[in-house]
């Protein structure tokens, strides 16, 4: 199979976004990719496109996109794997041009959340995301959902709320220069532990906001992607992992089963160790997944996520920078483009432009889960000549 | 004339401002039905032929009691069950007429204060049980508390005294016996306090149809013949009670004051046809065992283990269950009083899991570990119709 890399990347800022409608987001998030080319490329260069959305709006998904970004002659193919659809996508798309189907593609994901009233959202999704017998009936809400998984691991690993608030307060430290984050403020630890509680462990500031936004990658092989710009960012492993979709039918709540098999596929396919990656985009849609991760990606051992993020490691100027672009929590969480917007932060940090810069980064990895905790996704992109 | 064979009675474990034991929010007359049948065949091994629900005030017209009740007792799906409107005096009607089946009468009280009564009567050749004489019966029109159809509460022609003196004192005159002190049920004891002659007894802390099972239970203790009179209105029955053996729980929980809750207006929505299909596994509690020995739950059409296709058997899942984890929701849902907690619960020496709500306890009140059983609850009303499973709960509340 052909080298795949990444040859442009570009979003738009998350938000409320309540002046733009999806059909607007793709169009500028495609524009926004395609004008961070460095030597150029027009939009009829794109021989095929993805589309991940989680929340189909305004109609059909692949259709909608082909309309808006003027991309009628090409195939469209919308993907959705829960919160994993983002890195879904990309991987879909990479494969394809690794297998000699087209040489260069767009991925582009996007959601609006907020054409929905904020207090339906969370209901009006959980009924067609949830058994309709068994797990609906019992008010099973996302919150929950990995707040089940994160006490048990608190449990056996001894972590305490403390450290939990850690994550959101550093995310946010990260996203306050970060001009296409949501949420721009600092938080304090206080803040994080005094906040309104929604399931606990999670107040309201582990939590992720209700965000609208789009981004998109143009992905190219290797044979091609010099034409583009002297510096592409290799996708060198992607994986997707899956895990028992109901709680009681888990073997190990204490963990999530679907990203240890997703960096399992993803860090064989590179051929590289956890301890090789240099910066990291993760899924901190609730403050103890973040730490979770560390541990399901092998970043550290089994109840040593505290001591991570206690020492600062996981911060930028840290060995492991750890959601230097905000992560979900400051940054946002549109679930259709979150994975993209992801593998753009990491571009970015591979070819030395990012707003929060880590120094010499030259492997980097994107992570999402979702489902609501049976899929993660994977990727793992290396610099040019780093 | 029917043997009684086992009595339980019951309280649920809510109680309100003024210490009257209420049902939780996942409770109604076909939980309690099942929590105190359960308990009653748990003291006797006989096959039922028959269920009859007795209650002055159901929950539905036309509802799912019948087919809940059946399965959540363990009870073949075609076991007659029959639901007969009334308080006290049709309850002691039904463990008074001659019978040639074995019946679980289930008496439900659902108001404040709230209980249930079972009695599982044999037929009348039976020679293990305890049969109940001098049924007798008085009826005059005193109606005092009429209930319509499609009004919520009841119509009360407000006078006490008339309704003591003419509708019950008249009817304990007619059905008192001179050899034997009088027990009055049905209505509130202070309202009754005078017209029983047993003194030392403790109150009754039911009204309505199970207070005839309370009564009968406390008078069946005694050391001589006495005659419980149950009055509703201007009806009465009354039966002789002599000193009998019969076996006998009582089932009363720590009582957890209700609290405040939320709830967000709004409906979680309901596929019917889902529904029916895990209504089986789901209100009998019912795992799946497939032919290479897994047991998995819900039931599924492929063995997750080995893969093997329609190769399993329905098998009754273990009730006692310890938290694996458990969280608690605290913001407002729509169907659902907040705060509630999730827990998953390991069934015991089964290898199975269950994801399920916690009840009959506060929702910080169970912790990782916490050893409890699993019981029949609602679970939810979606759209009006109600969702029946099974809830975790606890032996004991832990400390916040």
């Amino acid at each position: 199979m052909r080298d795949v890399a990444l040859v442009g990347a570009g979003m738009i800022p998350f938000g409320e976004l309540f002046d733009q409608g999806i059909k607007t987001m793709v169009a500028r998030a495609l524009q926004a990719a395609l004008q961070s080319v460095d030597h150029g490329m027009d939009r009829s260069e794109i021989e095929a496109a993805w589309f991940g959305e989680v929340q189909s709006v305004d109609g059909f998904p692949a259709g909608l996109v082909a309309d808006a970004c003027n991309l009628q002659d090409i195939p469209v193919t919308r993907v959705e794997n829960a919160c994993a659809t983002g890195n879904d996508a990309v991987r879909n798309a990479a494969h394809a041009v690794a297998a000699g189907y087209a040489d260069v593609v767009a991925v582009i994901g996007a959601d609006k959340v907020r054409d929905t009233p904020s207090s339906a959202t969370f209901w009006d999704w959980m009924g067609t995301n949830r058994d309709a017998a068994w797990d609906l009936p019992l008010a099973l809400i996302s919150p929950a959902s990995f707040a089940l998984h994160v006490r048990r691991w608190m449990h056996e690993c001894g972590v305490s709320q403390e450290h939990l608030a850690m994550v959101p307060v550093k995310n946010h430290a990260h996203g306050r220069t970060n001009p296409h984050a949501h949420l721009r403020f600092a938080v304090t630890v206080e803040d994080v532990l005094a906040a309104p509680r929604i399931v606990e462990p999670f107040g309201l500031l582990d939590c992720v906001p209700q965000s609208d936004g789009a981004a998109a990658v143009l992905v190219a092989s290797g044979d091609v992607a010099r034409r583009y710009t002297d510096r592409p960012v290799w996708l060198r492993g992607m994986g997707v992992g899956m895990d028992r979709v109901m709680h009681q039918n888990k073997a190990d709540l204490s963990t999530f089963a679907a990203t240890r098999r997703a960096a399992k596929a993803a860090f064989g396919m590179a051929g590289i160790d956890p301890t090789d990656i240099d910066v990291a985009e993760l899924h901190d849609c609730f403050s103890g997944v973040e730490l979770m991760t560390y541990e399901d990606l092998g970043f550290c051992g089994r109840g040593e996520a505290p001591k991570l993020i206690e020492t600062g490691a996981v911060q930028v100027g840290g060995r492991l920078p750890v959601n230097p672009s905000g992560g979900l929590k400051s940054k946002g969480h549109p679930p259709g483009a979150t994975g993209v917007a992801q593998c753009v932060e990491i571009y970015e940090q591979l070819r030395g432009e990012a707003v929060n810069q880590v120094d010499g980064a030259r492997w980097g990895l994107t992570h999402n889960l979702g489902g609501p905790t049976a899929v993660s996704a994977v990727t793992i992109m290396e610099a040019t000549n780093a | 004339m029917a043997q009684l064979r086992a009595l339980a009675t019951h309280q649920p474990a809510w109680v309100d401002e003024r210490g009257n034991r209420v049902l939780g929010e996942d409770e109604d007359v076909a939980t309690l039905a099942v929590d105190v049948g359960r308990t009653a065949l748990g003291l006797c091994d006989l096959d039922i032929d028959r269920v009859v629900v007795v209650t002055q005030r159901p929950d539905y017209l036309t509802g799912p009691l019948a087919e809940v009740v059946a399965h959540g007792l363990g009870l073949p799906a075609d076991t007659p069950v029959a639901e007969r409107l009334g308080g006290a005096p049709a309850v002691l009607d039904e463990l008074t007429r001659p019978s040639t089946a074995t019946v679980l009468v289930v008496a439900v009280s659902p108001d404040a204060p709230a209980g249930a009564g079972a009695v599982v009567v044999a037929p009348s050749d039976d020679v293990d049980g305890h049969a109940l004489g001098g049924a007798e019966v008085a009826r005059r029109s005193v109606p005092v508390e009429v209930h319509a159809v499609g009004q919520s509460t009841p119509q009360v022609y407000d006078d006490p005294r008339l309704l003591r003196d003419r509708g019950w004192a008249t009817a304990v005159a007619a059905l008192a016996r001179d050899d034997a002190e009088v027990l009055v049920v049905g209505p509130p004891v202070r309202a009754t306090r005078r017209l029983s002659t047993i003194g030392d007894l403790d109150p009754i802390p039911v009204t309505g149809a199970a207070a005839a099972v309370f009564g009968l239970a406390a008078l069946l203790s005694r050391a001589s013949r006495s005659r419980l009179v149950a009055v509703q209105n201007g009806a009465a029955a009354a039966v002789d009670v002599d000193p009998a053996q019969v076996p006998m729980t009582a089932v009363a929980r720590p009582a957890v004051p209700r609290g405040t809750t939320t709830r967000r207006p709004g409906d979680i929505p309901l596929s019917v046809a889902a529904y029916e299909r895990a209504f089986e596994a789901k209100v009998g509690l019912l795992g799946q065992r497939c032919g290479c020995g897994h047991l998995h739950h819900p039931p599924r059409v492929n063995c997750p283990a080995c893969g093997a296709f329609d190769d399993a058997v329905l098998e009754p899942l273990p009730r006692q269950a310890i938290v694996y984890s458990v969280v608690a929701v605290q913001v407002p849902v729509p169907a659902k009083a907040s705060p509630y907690a999730l827990a998953v619960v390991d069934l015991e020496d089964s290898g199975v899991r269950l994801l399920t709500h916690v009840t009959d306890a506060q929702p910080d009140g169970v912790a990782i570990g916490s050893a409890g059983t699993l019981v029949l609850r609602k679970v939810a009303d979606r759209q009006g119709i109600p969702d029946y499973g099974y809830a975790f709960q606890p032996a004991e509340e832990v400390s916040a």
